[in-house]
């Protein structure tokens, strides 16, 4: 049992190329922007839309093909589709939306009553999807689209348009709903988190191009490009031009080292204390870079992740940078950097830091907070020194004896100057290719 | 008095308006799926008889369908039927002049659907037929009646087209807006006065319930927003 999907459609000045498999019980994931043709492609596989050329298969049989000349209408796909606003139909009851899938007499009087019960509606079987709450309208969606017996589910961004306390329930909802079924599964989003929590696989689509699908954690750990990691949320993206062993980064007059092996960094490679390059005026390929010529060159595109950039320890090799702002998130502190070496205003680095002193609400301590600080003591009112002599120079030892007045980490100001340290198994680096950013 | 007018006008309104609201609702299902320039061009000649005086569509109409002219001459001659100066002539004059009237209701309540709601029937296995009488013209009942009301209240008032193609014969032809129209000709005024309060009367339910009927098309539409 499964999807297989390829297809080409003219979406007025761009197009659709969606390329895919989904296998029985494995969700796939379609993770991209709006406007990049999640929606046009889960039409095409249930019939809505009608794809230029291509092939869609489901379980063995053809559902389109347009060399041969195949195009079943909606109504013979079994595909089931689960519409953003569930597209319940209005007059109707909750019981006559659900029967609606349910043309054959004998069927309907033996599995409506069972659906409602499954999806808890009993007790709002008579009424019309405008007087349910948001989780009753996506309950009578999902036993209206069961009840059809479908052999695939596309899921057309099915929380989007809900509030946050809401759209944690319905999404629990719909994971119990759809535990049981047994078919492939195209859950499209634009919100990674979602994918990640509901999907195994996932396929990232941007201008209308889908890249082959992956393992979610692949994919967030090591994007294969731009587009990737973009969609699996790395803050920091450049363009660079990559020497044999290390990344110069023009915008930001920075050239950052490369574990030696270069495309995707094993664990073991550390980066070259010497390799950082703090002159924004030196000139690009000196450091470490032994052939030194330009045809080792080949631009690139430089990402790496916020929280892969941390202050630097004492001694450790650098580069410094201006704050330049400082932003109090829910789940940390953003700090917005300037390099030192750059010129002119180039695009802000990004670095995550989690709040100091450790919000009880929020995310759990990290490495800026002292050792011995747990949210116990705050909470106690005791503040007390670590232990051990040094505290970490990340949280200056002046904040732990200071009352907590902001969750920014003392030192932390924006025009100040701060060492920055980033590892060089952190880096992804891209084919440039014709992309620009 | 005579009520043979009033009950011609009804008639004739209640055969064209059956006729028309099928038209329409057929001709803004189909025109709406059409190519743009197609759908443009089809909508400017589908209008035109609700801008133009009905004595044009009258000659129009006459052009077609007199004794001497391509259709009238050949159902005179398989038939034997005059298709004029009957009083089922008039039935075409006001389905020509009211046609307009249910198709841009008609397409504009359509405009208004969802088509998620649609797609969601078919994908769920029933036929278009099923989706468009169960599905759209429910969801769109409000505009569509309306379309409706207004076709037939311009129906009963028709003259101008109606005039040319049935003529007035008293007992056989005569409408309401004919009969306004002999009477005050021949000086009746009391007579014709009768008639006018008639013919007022009724277009005034009529359009009341238009406006009714619009009024809650809107109240529904908000309720869909939210």
């Amino acid at each position: 049992m499964s999807l297989i999907v390829d297809i080409r459609k003219g979406l007025g000045p761009t197009s659709l190329h969606a390329a895919f498999t989904v296998a029985a019980g494995e969700p796939l994931a379609l993770l991209g922007p709006s406007g990049s043709g999640k929606s046009v492609t889960l039409k095409c596989i249930a019939g809505i839309l009608r794809p230029d050329e291509g092939h869609i298969e489901l379980d063995g049989m053809t559902l389109f093909d347009s060399a041969g000349h195949i195009d079943l209408p909606p109504q013979r796909r079994q595909v089931g589709y689960l519409f953003q606003q569930y597209a319940l139909f209005p007059h109707m009851t909750v019981e006559q939306n659900i029967a609606a899938a349910l043309p054959d007499r004998a069927r309907r009087e033996k599995e409506l009553p069972e659906l409602l019960r499954r999806f808890r509606l009993e007790g709002v079987s008579r009424q019309k999807p405008r007087t349910l709450s948001g989780g009753e309208q996506q309950r009578a969606a999902l036993a209206r689209l069961l009840a059809s017996h479908p052999r695939c589910i596309l899921l057309d961004e099915p929380l989007s348009a809900l509030d946050a306390p809401l759209r944690a329930q319905l999404e629990l909802e719909l994971q119990t709903a759809l535990e049981d079924f047994s078919g492939p599964m195209v859950w499209v989003t634009h919100d990674r988190g979602e994918a990640w929590r509901n999907c195994r696989e996932v396929c990232v689509i941007h201008h209308g191009r889908t890249r082959p699908p992956r393992a979610k954690e692949d994919l967030f750990r090591a994007p294969r490009d731009l587009v990737e990691a973009q969609m699996g949320g790395v803050e920091n993206v450049f363009e660079g031009v990559k020497t044999s062993n290390s990344v110069q980064l023009p915008q930001l007059g920075l050239t950052l080292p490369l574990p030696s092996a270069p495309s995707q960094p094993p664990p073991s490679a550390p980066p070259s204390p010497s390799a950082y390059s703090e002159k924004a005026d030196e000139k690009p390929g000196k450091s470490g870079d032994i052939f030194g010529d330009s045809l080792s060159k080949s631009p690139v595109f430089v990402a790496f992740r916020a929280a892969a950039l941390r202050p630097a320890a004492p001694g450790e090799s650098a580069f410094p940078c201006e704050i330049i702002r400082i932003i109090d998130d829910l789940d940390g502190i953003s700090v917005l950097l300037r390099p030192k070496s750059s010129e002119k205003d180039p695009p802000p680095l990004r670095m995550k830091l989690p709040h100091s002193p450790p919000s009880s609400v929020l995310s759990p301590p990290q490495s800026l907070v002292p050792q011995g600080f747990a949210p116990s003591d705050r909470q106690s009112g005791r503040l007390a020194p670590a232990d051990a002599g040094t505290p970490p120079p990340a949280a200056p030892s002046s904040s732990v004896f200071s009352p907590p007045r902001s969750l920014v980490p003392q030192g932390f100001a924006v025009g100040q100057e701060l060492r920055v340290a980033l590892a060089g198994e952190d880096i992804f680096l891209f084919e440039k290719g014709d992309i620009s950013l | 008095m005579d009520w043979f007018p009033l009950c011609n006008s009804l008639r004739i309104s209640a055969i064209s308006t059956v006729a028309v609201f099928f038209l329409g609702l057929w001709a803004a299902q189909e025109i709406a799926r059409l190519p743009r320039l197609a759908k443009g061009a089809l909508d400017v000649v589908l209008t035109l008889p609700l801008v133009l005086p009905p004595t044009v569509m009258g000659w129009l109409l006459l052009l077609l369908m007199g004794p001497n002219r391509p259709l009238g001459a050949f159902v005179g001659e398989v038939f034997g039927l005059r298709l004029v100066m009957q009083w089922w002539s008039a039935v075409f004059a006001t389905i020509a002049v009211s046609f307009p009237l249910m198709y841009r209701t008609a397409r504009g309540a359509f405009e208004a659907f969802d088509p998620a709601l649609g797609d969601a029937g078919r994908t769920l296995g029933r036929s278009d037929l099923w989706v468009f009488w169960r599905v759209k013209l429910p969801c769109c009942r409000q505009g569509v009646l309306a379309g409706a009301v207004l076709a037939f209240a311009r129906a009963l008032g028709e003259y101008g087209a109606t005039s040319m193609v049935a003529g007035y014969t008293p007992g056989r032809t005569a409408t309401v807006s004919t009969t306004v129209y002999q009477l005050w000709r021949t000086g009746d005024d009391a007579g014709a006065l009768r008639w006018v309060l008639v013919n007022i009367a009724l277009s005034a339910c009529f359009l009341l319930a238009v406006n009714l009927l619009e009024e809650r098309e809107r109240r529904a539409g908000r309720r869909r927003q939210g």
